[in-house]
């Protein structure tokens, strides 16, 4: 333990995926690091939880694909016990009865989109070989720091001819396809390849996970790809569930961080950043205690770091300014059920196997734009689209025998409502309002429900840190990637405290289970240490 | 005039379409000394932007109703207020109506502005402005320009990006950094950074979307708001203006001016084909059979139109039909036209103030809520205006001691729910209403009314969707990709072939700059073949 | 069909039979079948030798029902095609066939196929890999109709140098006269059938066409009538091998698709392959006309070629 006599080489704020990421690269580069996190357990969003009887819920985050598989190596985690099992499909119930399935196999998928239109089953074809264009050209930005257009330097300006390369590498056609892409909304994107509603609708769902816009505001298209962005070499977005819960992630990160000799410390709440003449010095923890360091990273988003835990006034005005004006929006909820057996879903084929993976019931863009116009007004979704899944079925170490835990994500859900503050009162119709949803297209949830936890973007923040409950810590549009991600012109995980780094999703390339953040500060740190003694 | 009068049977160039940019382009070509036939389908010269009588005795502009985006340096470049253009009103301020309480009045300097009235917003709005206009200034010399292609060996093609790049550089790193920041925001998150005024904001939000198919929370709205000011910067200090006549009267004077300059113009001539021979378009065919040869043919109608319908897909590629036919095209503004007993009173409001721009929106929220309700395929329930009262300014317009009304309405769309044939009335009652909560004098005052829906838009001027400015103004429509790319430098896959219409960069909006460019474009590749 | 009534939901068994799956089967030694377009079909039946051998010396039955076929017909069918391939099909005869390819806006391959005018407003046109997308994309602003029939025609291939003979044994009248690209209507033991002579071999052969419903006895009638004339049926590994020898493409084999390449610069245009002489730049506009055009000012930068190996 490093508790005051000797000073740590780096110091971690948050045990969430990225901050363990983070550190276990610097511990590996031979720093002496730790880990300070304010819960009882690590894990962030990234967490298995026991709440209910045998019951584990991966109560925030739930499902797995983005974790880049570098990282994966680079770190062990298979040694140290990450096992991600893959699941194949997923399906959207309709209110007329019918069902949208997405299979694995290419040829059980063909005829399923046929079964709605002959054609989009084979636009199918030029919609994903688009999505892994994109993709690829994507996926070498992510572990890449974003260049500062504005800047002179050597490194800026070489990344910036890297970029322009990489981009013009393209040819012509692809380079305007890629900026319209970057540009375009959802539905406009799927308009160019579908014309079956009901598969619009199943493709756009993960173009407003996590985020404050509907599915028909441009640069959705871009958040429907981060979602793709995982193991696509094989299958487009391949997705998976982490043995034990998503706290497997997050438990397999601190061990590989105590194989390299780093520490971590629980209910340790870091209550402000020391600041002295422009340079991070420590921390002080509630209670009291000064923890000091050569180097602090701090895994929390970028608000709360510099408006709740750094004096405002160790810090440039104008920077303030661009920190509060960060958008960073609560427009999620969750709902972890235990339930007494599995439910039964009517509009599914017995023996199919899509009720193994991600289940929606949003049928039409439309259904999901309106839900989208209940969050602008500041009231949760009246017919929410939710993405509900039951691992059990593929993982049954997280529950009982013959029982069943069921992740409900719910999209949309303000962070603050018009009617006032949140309360339990609410909190419950709120919940309630997601099970009715989920009733109407299985007759007996109702009665298989053992234990429900409701988890409204307040509770989120108060529970795991995140600003207002924003999954991705800030939104993913157009003004806050890339070099602007999260302020312009510090967009390179420093900050305007020396030696204070951030290493969480706020910074490029953003939220998801993804590790690329924390790796990347990491980087930046250990580059700058190696240039001589830290920014 | 009818088409027996064509006069040659061949000439350098054919315009499709007698609207503003038809005729902008058909007046630098003739300058040129090209020989230049314009081909306009309607029985009147102009477009959309004609003045029609509507009602016994008045008159309005038929879309856009104000003029404030062409640059001042076309005006004069083709000597428009030679050719018969007079101003009956420049300059007029925007008045955003606020009901019981005073308006906002946004004049143009610094010191005509009264209203605002949150503590530091009138130093906020003026540090907006300035930022804006900075902005704006880097922006403005792109809208005379033919967009770069991208990835090609052209060394114009760099210089150009370069060019731009190095003006973005030049605004200094803080002012650099906000423009790419911005440049793909919505307009309602950069407003609410600067103000806490609803009312200021809606005014400025109503500008960002006025014309688009979006809403102030839309991404991309202040790219919108940012290009509307780029085009208003080069107005110099007219400002919004009305000329004497209406909108149509400025068509008339180009009209005047491309046939002062040796144009020929043919209206009630509809063209149906354009004719191709050996992979290049070679004149038209019009509706009466009689075809026309020409050197080069240019078309101010949609791009739809264009490819589609006028050249015909067979001599254009498969992919880039399919990305013409994706265009969005459906406008989601109407107009309003009412024609009035009397002048009306608004409430709070100087009866000096009348021939201002009148807006009625109240707040972003009020703004997004009446986009909601487009998206699902129906009118708003509460809709945002851009109310003009031109025969304030311009007695031509309404029969004496009478009034003309005419409101730009945000939103409509182009197709309702049910249909317009049934709703019509219904919304133009609702849309009275609205006006009459700031003037309740007005609905005892309606003689006649008039509702241009997109539908009718599509109709009436051919322009498909009905959209003003021919498709979304959106960034994945915009710069280099508008209309798509392979068409954006007004040239087209078909050789001899050339777009000059609102479809292409710059956009829509009474500005003429499309034509212009295209002109110059056509000129060029003549001269360098 | 009340068979495919019968068949597993497609989460449980993607791919389906033919209308000749159950009696190749029955035939197939080896057990050995591959996917093709979202049928079962026969990889080898016996060995890939003896089944290339009859390709060469006797006659040979290849399934190629999943072949996807699709039926375009309108007034605009003929200027839609035209604009689509790269060859003039605008003089294609009724009952002929013709081989072409199509490309994209870049002058690069999408796909090639043999294309049959049926009728004055109607053709066939057969592919490799599905092309629903493409075809139906291209046909903005021509008043054409287009649908995919693949489940609707059963189809054999048969090649080799007795097939003549053995069509001829089964009393399909002057079928020797039937010419290379030609297409003929014919009845046998009751079965009608269309029979064009293509094929992909490079030998003497024909392809047959015809109702599902009666494929198992076309094909028990074939099998008797070459009995003496050494029909087998071949899988297709042997039929991939003359292909090879024959000196046609493959798409995914040989180029791969513009519409489905993913990789930058793997992308092929009809002239790197060798197939100039389908491209026909006097016939009017066709898809990927001024892009090739511009290629042939530039100058090849690669060429694909066959070599003979002894």
């Amino acid at each position: 333990m490093v508790r005051g006599r000797e000073i740590p080489d780096a110091l971690i704020v948050g045990a969430g995926h990225n901050g363990l990421v983070a550190a276990c690269y610097l511990a590996r580069a031979g720093l002496r690091v730790q880990v300070l996190e304010r819960n009882t357990y690590i894990g962030g969003a990234a967490v298995s939880r026991k709440l209910y009887e045998n019951f584990t819920y991966s109560n925030c985050s739930y499902v797995c694909s983005l974790l880049r598989p570098e990282i994966m190596r680079e770190l062990e985690l298979p040694r140290f016990g990450l096992q991600i099992i893959p699941y194949d499909g997923g399906c959207t119930m309709m209110r007329d009865g019918g069902h949208l399935a997405v299979y694995d196999n290419h040829d059980a998928m063909r005829r399923e989109l046929a079964r709605h239109s002959k054609r989009d089953a084979e636009a199918y074809d030029r919609y994903t070989r688009d999505v892994i264009r994109q993709c690829k050209f994507i996926k070498p930005l992510l572990l890449r720091e974003p260049p500062d257009p504005t800047s002179f330097k050597a490194r800026d300006i070489q990344e910036l001819l890297y970029l322009g390369k990489h981009f013009h590498r393209l040819g012509e056609r692809r380079m305007y396809d890629t900026l319209r892409f970057w540009t375009m909304s959802a539905a406009d994107f799927l308009d160019q390849y579908f014309e079956s509603e009901i598969i619009k609708a199943h493709m756009a769902g993960s173009s407003i996970i996590g985020t404050a816009l509907g599915p028909r505001s441009a640069g959705t298209a871009y958040v429907l790809l981060h979602h793709y962005m995982g193991d696509i070499d094989d299958t487009v977005g391949a997705w998976g569930f982490a043995r034990g819960g998503m706290g497997a992630v997050t438990t397999a990160l601190a061990q590989s961080l105590q194989a390299s000799g780093g520490t971590i410390r629980t209910d340790a709440s870091v209550e402000k950043i020391l600041v002295r003449r422009g340079r991070g010095t420590g921390v002080v923890l509630a209670g009291g205690e000064e923890i000091y360091a050569k180097q602090i990273l701090s895994n929390m988003d970028v608000r709360r770091t510099f408006l709740e835990t750094i004096d405002s006034a160790e810090l440039p005005p104008e920077f303030v300014r661009q920190v509060q004006n960060f958008k960073i929006r609560g427009s999620s909820g969750k709902l972890n059920i235990a339930l007494g057996g599995l439910p039964e879903f009517p509009s599914i084929p017995a023996g199919a196997p899509c009720t193994r993976g991600d289940m929606h019931v949003t049928d039409t863009i439309e259904m999901m734009e309106r839900a989208y116009d209940d969050w602008k007004d500041g009231v949760w979704s009246r017919a929410p689209y939710i993405d509900m899944l039951i691992p059990t079925q593929i993982d049954p170490t997280m529950a009982p025998d013959g029982k069943h835990y069921m992740s409900v994500f719910v999209q949309y859900c303000p962070y603050q409502l018009a009617s006032g503050p949140w309360d339990a009162a609410k909190r419950k119709a709120f919940g309630d309002t997601v099970i009715d949803t989920i009733a109407r297209h299985s007759p007996n949830f109702k009665q298989l429900i053992l234990h429900a936890e409701v988890r409204t973007p307040l509770d989120i923040e108060n529970e795991v840190g995140l600003t207002e409950g924003n999954i991705f810590q800030g939104e993913l549009t157009l003004d806050q990637l890339l070099f602007n991600r999260p302020i312009p012109g510090y967009a390179q995980y420093r900050t305007p405290v020396r030696g204070l780094y951030l290493c969480g999703s706020s910074t490029h390339p953003g939220g998801g289970v993804m590790g690329a953040p924390g790796a990347n500060a990491a980087r930046a740190l250990l580059r700058d240490l190696q240039a001589g003694g830290g920014a | 005039m009818s088409h027996n009068s064509i006069g040659r049977d061949k000439y350098d160039a054919i315009i499709i379409g007698g609207g503003h940019n038809g005729l902008v382009c058909a007046n630098y070509l003739a300058k040129s000394g090209r020989s230049v036939l314009v081909l306009e389908a309607n029985q009147q010269l102009g477009g959309m932007a004609i003045t029609r009588e509507f009602a016994p005795g008045f008159r309005a502009s038929a879309a856009a109703h104000l003029l404030n985006q062409m640059p001042e340096r076309l005006v004069a470049e083709l000597d428009l207020e030679r050719h018969g253009l007079r101003w009956a009103a420049e300059g007029l301020p925007t008045v955003a109506l606020n009901g019981a309480s005073p308006p906002l009045v946004l004049g143009r300097g610094e010191n005509e502005r009264t209203g605002i009235d949150h503590p530091g917003e009138a130093q906020a709005f003026a540090e907006f402005n300035r930022r804006m206009e900075r902005f704006a200034s880097v922006l403005n010399p792109l809208l005379t320009q033919t967009p770069p292609r991208l990835g090609t060996e052209r060394w114009t093609d760099r210089l150009n990006l370069l060019k731009t790049g190095w003006r973005i550089r030049r605004l200094g790193r803080r002012d650099m950094r906000e423009l790419l920041r911005i440049g793909g925001m919505n307009v309602y998150d950069l407003l609410n950074e600067y103000f806490q005024s609803p009312l200021l904001q809606g005014a400025i939000g109503l500008d960002a979307v006025l014309g688009t198919n979006l809403g102030p929370r839309s991404p991309g709205t202040v790219m919108t708001l940012l290009y509307r000011l780029a085009t208003q910067f080069g107005t110099g200090l007219r400002g919004s203006a009305l000329p004497m006549g209406g909108l149509g009267a400025l068509t008339s004077s180009l009209g005047a001016a491309a046939r002062h300059s040796g144009a020929k113009i043919c209206t009630d001539a509809t063209v149906t084909r354009v004719l191709v021979r050996a992979d290049k378009a070679c004149g038209v065919r019009l509706a009466s059979g009689q075809e026309v040869a020409a050197t080069t043919v240019i078309s101010s109608a949609d791009p739809k139109a264009s490819f589609i319908a006028l050249v015909g897909a067979e001599h254009l590629d498969a992919g880039f039909v399919r990305q013409v036919s994706h265009l969005r095209t459906q406008g989601s503004a109407a107009k309003l036209h009412l024609a009035l007993s009397g002048l009306p009173a608004f409430t709070n409001l100087a009866s000096t103030a009348h021939g201002s721009r009148l807006l009625i929106c109240p707040s972003l929220d009020y703004l997004e809520r009446a986009y909601n309700h487009s998206k699902y395929g129906e009118f708003s329930q509460a809709a945002a205006l851009e109310i003009t009262l031109p025969s304030v300014h311009d007695a031509t317009l309404a029969p004496r001691g009478q009034h003309v009304l005419s409101a730009v309405v945000q939103y409509a769309p182009y197709r309702l729910a049910g249909g317009w044939a049934s709703q019509r009335g219904q919304f133009i009652e609702s849309l009275i209403d609205a006006i009459a909560q700031y003037a309740p004098a007005v609905r005892s005052m309606v003689l006649a009314s008039e509702l241009l829906t997109p539908e009718d838009i599509e109709r009436e001027f051919r322009v498909t969707g009905g959209h003003w400015h021919h498709e979304d103004l959106a960034l994945d429509q915009f710069y280099m990709v508008r209309p798509v790319p392979g068409a954006a430098q007004y040239s087209t896959p078909l050789p001899g072939f050339y777009l000059c219409g609102a479809g292409c960069h710059p956009g829509g909006g009474v500005m003429g700059l499309a034509g212009r460019n295209a002109a110059r474009q056509v000129l060029s590749e003549a001269a360098s073949p | 069909m009340n068979e495919a009534h019968a068949l597993p939901p497609h989460f449980q068994q993607p791919l389906l039979p033919t209308p000749f799956h159950e009696r190749a089967r029955a035939l197939s030694q080896m057990d050995s079948f591959i996917p093709w377009a979202g049928y079962s079909t026969v990889d080898v039946f016996s060995t890939m030798e003896q089944e290339y051998f009859a390709i060469r010396n006797a006659t040979t039955l290849f399934d190629l029902t999943p072949m996807v076929k699709y039926r375009i017909a309108g007034p605009d069918a003929a200027r839609y095609l035209n604009r689509l391939v790269t060859r003039d099909v605008a003089r294609l005869k009724v009952n002929r066939v013709s081989y072409c390819v199509w490309c994209n806006d870049d002058g690069h391959i999408i796909d090639d196929g043999t294309l049959f005018r049926l009728g004055e407003h109607e053709y066939r046109l057969c592919t490799a890999e599905w092309q629903l997308d493409w075809l139906l994309g291209s046909a903005i602003g021509f008043d054409v109709q287009i649908e995919e029939v693949t489940a609707d025609i059963a189809a054999l291939a048969m090649q080799g140098p007795t097939s003549c003979a053995v069509l001829k044994s089964m009393g399909l009248a002057h079928i020797e006269r039937l010419r290379p690209f030609e297409i003929g209507f014919y009845a046998s033991a009751g079965i009608s059938l269309m029979v064009s002579r293509t094929g992909f071999t490079g030998d003497l052969g024909y392809e047959l066409w015809v109702d599902p419903a009666r494929a198992g006895a076309l094909w028990d009638a074939l099998r008797i009538a070459g009995r003496s004339r050494g029909i087998r049926p071949i899988g297709s590994r042997a039929l991939n091998l003359a292909r090879i020898e024959a000196g046609f493409l493959s798409p995914k084999v040989d180029f791969v698709s513009a519409e489905s390449s993913v990789r930058i610069g793997t992308d092929r245009s009809p002239l790197e392959l060798g197939l100039e002489w389908l491209v026909d730049f006097d016939k009017g506009h066709f898809t990927g006309r001024r892009a090739l055009l511009e290629q042939t000012r530039r100058g090849l930068k690669r060429l694909l070629v066959c070599l003979d190996i002894d």
